[in-house]
């Protein structure tokens, strides 16, 4: 796919989930990070996903040795047997086979992915929505880092595809949200020029002075004379 | 010295943690102050002063040699600048808006975004003088020429090459306006 219709997609999706935020407020979002940050562990091999497979595998190896004879020797107190049914057990191959280990962990990285809507659904509390929007923004990047690779794309846009640690998966969404939070200042130098600063300056000058709440007097005199009232 | 960007980035980076800690309300009055100064100063200080020079050494019966205009120009206006920003700080609130800021994460971000607007004025502005006048600071051994890659990127950006000069008149008319709206 063509990098800047790329990018507009997933502006897009930021766009959705910036709302979602909007929506579900702070406390809604920052349960979905949780369960986020928990499907990228699970979903690269290298954090947790291996170790996931493994304990998955070791309690279907549990599971056979019981449904093969080990309640009967529970049952009947002969621990001695229980060796003999391991070393059976052990010989059966595991549950997940090793050729499977990526798309499975991909199944769970996906299930915690859709699991996290719901969960931020159910955990919808009165909150702030600025930072809903915020934790939305953030939720929505790192959704966007666990998915665009695994659906072959990404080149141009994440800085490493396949992240050693954890801390360069998060140095790899910083660095995504930068380019995507610079890419609409760079489509409105684009579009306008050097007017783009007009409007940027414009924006901040009277988003900052039409939210100032009442008071008559200026926040300096304000500073004084509660200085002046603490002396 | 390092590169030039590191300096602005720094000069950025200050005046954002300047807004955060004094309130973006009073931050409005720096910037409008700044405006003030970038309007004369581009208006009025860069197109004018090298006539004023030349008159001034011609008194003295000494030639202005290029280099130094542009010293004269680099080292005045930064200093004017500076002077303008530091009154504007040190208890010149005259031009600070009125009301409570935003409390919050709302507060925080209009803080940094003001603070930004700030530090991209003053930084820039001072970057410009030095690069319309070809980086008098490197005969001070302060600066290493030539600028990276990201420095000459980054000085096609800088304020007055962006907006004609006319402009700042225009946003101090607009910071009194919505000053006194309320």
């Amino acid at each position: 796919m063509d990098e800047t219709l790329l990018i507009i997609l997933l502006l897009f999706i930021l766009g959705i989930f910036s709302w979602f935020g909007y929506t579900r407020m702070f406390i809604g979002m920052l349960a979905q990070f949780s369960m986020l940050v928990m499907a990228a562990l699970v979903g690269n091999p290298d954090w947790l996903g291996d170790n996931v497979i493994s304990i998955i595998n070791r309690m279907w190896m549990l599971f056979s040795m019981m449904l093969n004879g080990g309640f009967q020797i529970i049952a009947g107190g002969d621990f001695g047997q229980l060796n003999e049914i391991y070393a059976v057990a052990e010989l059966q191959p595991p549950l997940i086979l090793p050729q499977n280990r990526d798309i499975v962990l991909f199944i769970f990285m996906l299930l915690l992915i859709v699991g996290s809507f719901f969960v931020a659904n159910k955990i919808m509390k009165k909150s702030s929505r600025l930072l809903g929007v915020f934790f939305g923004l953030v939720n929505g990047l790192m959704v966007i880092f666990m998915l665009l690779p695994v659906l072959g794309g990404g080149q141009g846009i994440l800085p490493t595809l396949e992240p050693q640690t954890p801390l360069e998966g998060i140095l790899g969404i910083f660095q995504m949200a930068t380019k995507l939070l610079l890419v609409p200042v760079a489509i409105m130098f684009e579009v306008l020029g050097s007017w783009a600063i007009v409007v940027i300056i414009l924006a901040i000058v009277i988003l900052a002075a039409s939210t100032a709440r009442g008071g008559k007097r200026s926040a300096a005199a304000k500073a004084s004379s509660s200085s002046s009232g603490n002396s | 010295m390092g590169p030039l960007e590191i300096l602005f980035l720094t000069i950025f980076i200050i005046f954002i943690l300047i807004s955060l800690a004094r309130g973006y309300l009073r931050e409005l009055g720096v910037t409008t102050m700044i405006f003030v100064a970038l309007f004369l100063i581009t208006e009025f200080g860069v197109p004018y002063l090298p006539q004023l020079l030349e008159r001034v050494y011609d008194f003295f019966n000494v030639t202005l040699t290029t280099r130094a205009e542009q010293h004269w120009i680099a080292i005045t206006f930064s200093l004017l600048l500076i002077l303008v920003v530091f009154a504007s700080y040190a208890g010149l609130n005259t031009f600070a808006f009125r009301g409570v800021p935003q409390k919050g994460f709302a507060g925080f971000v209009i803080g940094v975004l003001v603070g930004a607007l700030n530090g991209y004025l003053f930084g820039g502005t001072l970057w410009w003088l030095q690069d319309i006048t070809y980086y008098p600071v490197v005969d001070l051994g302060i600066l290493l020429l030539p600028l990276t890659i990201t420095g000459e990127t980054l000085a096609q950006y800088l304020p007055p090459y962006l907006v004609p000069p006319m402009f700042w008149a225009v946003m101090v008319m607009i910071m009194l306006i919505l000053r006194v709206r309320r």
